[in-house]
């Protein structure tokens, strides 16, 4: 299995709208992406087949510190650690029994949409 | 522009169109499908074919392009993301809407090997009987393709599922905490995210959530607590979320692998956000 690497600089400018960003925070970028790495108890192979492949079959298993490609996105929000809990879909209320509310609002582009799961 | 948001499906719909005729027609349309691919409704077109004794059971146009959309999730992913789970779904406790689904006492005392073997063709769903399909993202991620592809909207999300025809659609992909963790510039194109964050709960001492691994019939247990997937369709980007988050370690390496698959980004267990190369995330 592929371990995480050492990920050259000019691969972290490819995040478009933060080159600044991850220039100045390159050393952050390389402290969390280690060469190396601990070993996870909880490997997990590629989906040629699934019966022949080996996946963590506990909770309890150590969870790796980070994946084996990928780069750290380095995220600084407006207002960090805010909830946009206005805009995020629920899904543990029940729905009414009324007539399901529609709500309908003039926008002059498309606003931002949140995407969260379901 | 117009937007609307109203709930359909087990989870809000956001539409944006430039006639509000266009967004009755997405509500319209988000009916028929729930109607057509719901689990949780007895009288639904899937609930009725599950229940079906037969071993061929012919099925509407609806529910045939749906299920074809679900075999291809199927085979772009290796069969790491399959319908033919739905009875596991089930057995691990998420056997009604998610509003009614409580903790349970016990892990199932036995599950299905493996998913059901299933195909659909020509408007003929051929399973074993007893077989449980759960369509569940996958329909969301369908209709609001056939949404847009029909120019009833210019953008439809579902429940994380977003297709977009509009270039100045942007999307901001939520972390733990439901704080922005990303905000991704979408364009024409559809994104979707998956995420054991929520619909959780227990059952016989473990978390469990509605993601459920085929190789272990088991709720996933991955690092990833959130993928996101950018691809030409949301079905596409349903297949592809899915499958990062069950591959866990390996599910971002896996993206950069796949040609159908545009950019990914998962939120890891500790918060942190990672992307592969070809992600373009906004300032």
């Amino acid at each position: 299995m592929s371990r995480p690497r050492r990920l050259p600089p000019t691969r972290l400018v490819r995040i478009g709208g933060w080159t600044a960003l991850a220039t100045a925070g390159v050393t952050a970028v390389l402290s969390r992406l280690p060469v190396g790495g601990t070993a996870s108890e909880a490997s997990v192979s590629q989906p040629v087949s699934p019966a022949v492949v080996v996946v963590p079959t506990t909770t309890g298993a150590a969870l790796p510190a980070t994946p084996a490609g990928g780069l750290l996105v380095l995220y600084l929000s407006p207002t960090p650690g805010v909830p946009v809990a206005a805009t995020t879909a629920t899904t543990t209320t029940a729905a009414p029994a009324a007539p399901q509310p529609v709500t309908t609002t003039t926008v002059p582009a498309p606003p931002p949409v949140t995407s969260s799961g379901s | 522009m117009l937007q609307q948001r109203f709930r359909a499906m087990g989870t809000e719909v956001v539409a944006v169109a430039d006639r509000a005729a266009g967004l009755d027609g997405v509500r319209a349309w988000c009916e028929q499908v729930e109607a057509g691919c719901s689990r949780f409704r007895p009288e639904s077109e899937l609930s009725r074919a599950n229940a079906d004794p037969a071993d061929a059971v012919r099925v509407s146009p609806l529910l045939a392009e749906a299920l074809e959309a679900a075999r291809r999730v199927r085979s772009l992913t290796g069969g790491l993301v399959d319908a033919g789970v739905g009875r596991a779904v089930r057995a691990w406790g998420y056997d009604r809407t998610f509003a009614e689904v409580g903790d349970r006492d016990a892990a199932p005392a036995s599950l299905p090997e493996g998913p059901a073997r299933w195909e659909i063709d020509e408007e003929v769903l051929r399973r074993p009987p007893g077989t449980l399909l759960d369509l569940g993202g996958v329909a969301k991620g369908w209709a609001c393709d056939r949404a847009v592809e029909a120019g009833l909207a210019a953008v439809v999300s579902a429940g994380g599922d977003v297709r977009s025809a509009d270039e100045r659609t942007r999307v901001e992909v939520l972390g733990i905490a439901g704080e922005v963790a990303a905000r991704l510039h979408l364009g024409a194109g559809a994104l979707a995210t998956s995420s054991t964050l929520r619909r959780r709960w227990q059952a016989g001492g473990r978390a469990a959530h509605h993601l459920i691994d085929p190789r272990t019939m088991a709720p996933a247990v991955s690092p990833v607590v959130s993928a996101t997937a950018v691809a030409e369709t949301a079905v596409e980007a349903e297949a592809g979320a899915k499958a990062i988050l069950l591959l866990g370690e390996d599910g971002l390496a896996w993206a950069d692998r796949q040609p159908w698959l545009r950019g990914a980004l998962v939120v890891w267990h500790d918060g942190s956000v990672f992307a592969t190369t070809q992600t373009e995330v906004a300032a």
